[in-house]
């Protein structure tokens, strides 16, 4: 699964700590997460797109493969 | 979604507190095997040291991190899975060897061997819970948060050696040398 995490985050000019914090998770697993190593829940990929304000699909969308 | 709602995880400060009582237990233990006439040790006490490390490892095990979140629960749930599935696998093939096959010739294990296999099921999951969660390159930061993760590998590192010292030396007092 890919994602445009990096990218959502630096338009709104925000660290991985921030985003962390926002969301209550560890900036260890928004690192995780930009990088593939890390599939996030339903739950935590609802939080980062609500944060963001798009869609879920709009930041996570499947390989071929997945 | 928990994936422990029955065993409610202990605060992250209790880890660190069971972490000293934990290094003070194997501590006891090395020293009562490698000096037992020194400290004058008996298998009685003994077993009391080792019930009360796995205790404090026990402690550890159901401990937070600093910041719990799904992925550490998810490595967390993954560790537990191996460790229970190696010390079962480990724990029926000692039996079955004691045993000589399925012939039940001698009571299947001293209480020494019990609370050795309940060091090893918690010394499995330490490595495979720690080692991903703090030596994955995942956890490479260059955003000055390095020291911290530098230092608990430092301190994970420790506490593991000392660990796997411990074991040795309690599965050899627990079988014997021959």
């Amino acid at each position: 699964m890919k994602n445009t995490l990096k990218v959502e985050r630096a338009k709104l000019n925000i660290s991985q700590a921030e985003l962390a914090e926002k969301i209550k998770v560890s900036r260890q697993t928004i690192n995780s997460i930009e990088t593939n190593r890390y599939i996030p829940s339903t739950i935590l990929a609802l939080k980062i797109a609500s944060f963001f304000k798009v869609r879920v699909e709009d930041v996570f969308w499947l390989e071929d493969g997945d | 979604m928990k994936l422990f709602p029955v065993y409610r995880l202990n605060s992250y400060s209790s880890k660190l507190y069971s972490a000293l009582f934990a290094v003070a237990c194997m501590v006891g233990l090395l020293l009562m095997i490698v000096f037992p006439k020194q400290l004058n040790s008996n298998p009685k006490d003994f077993r009391l040291v080792l019930i009360l490390l796995n205790a404090a490892i026990y402690m550890i095990a159901f401990s937070k991190e600093r910041i719990e979140d799904e992925r550490v629960e998810r490595i967390r749930g993954k560790a537990f899975q191996i460790a229970f599935g190696i010390t079962m696998t480990t724990m029926i093939l000692v039996c079955l060897a004691k045993n000589q096959g399925l012939n039940h010739v001698q009571p299947v294990m001293t209480l020494e061997d019990v609370f050795a296999f309940t060091l090893i099921g918690f010394i499995i999951y330490f490595f495979s819970f720690y080692l991903p969660l703090y030596f994955s390159p995942t956890w490479i930061y260059n955003d000055g948060d390095a020291a911290y993760i530098k230092k608990r590998k430092i301190i994970i590192f420790a506490f593991g050696a000392l660990l796997l010292l411990t074991l040795g030396a309690v599965l050899v007092a627990a079988f014997g040398w021959n």
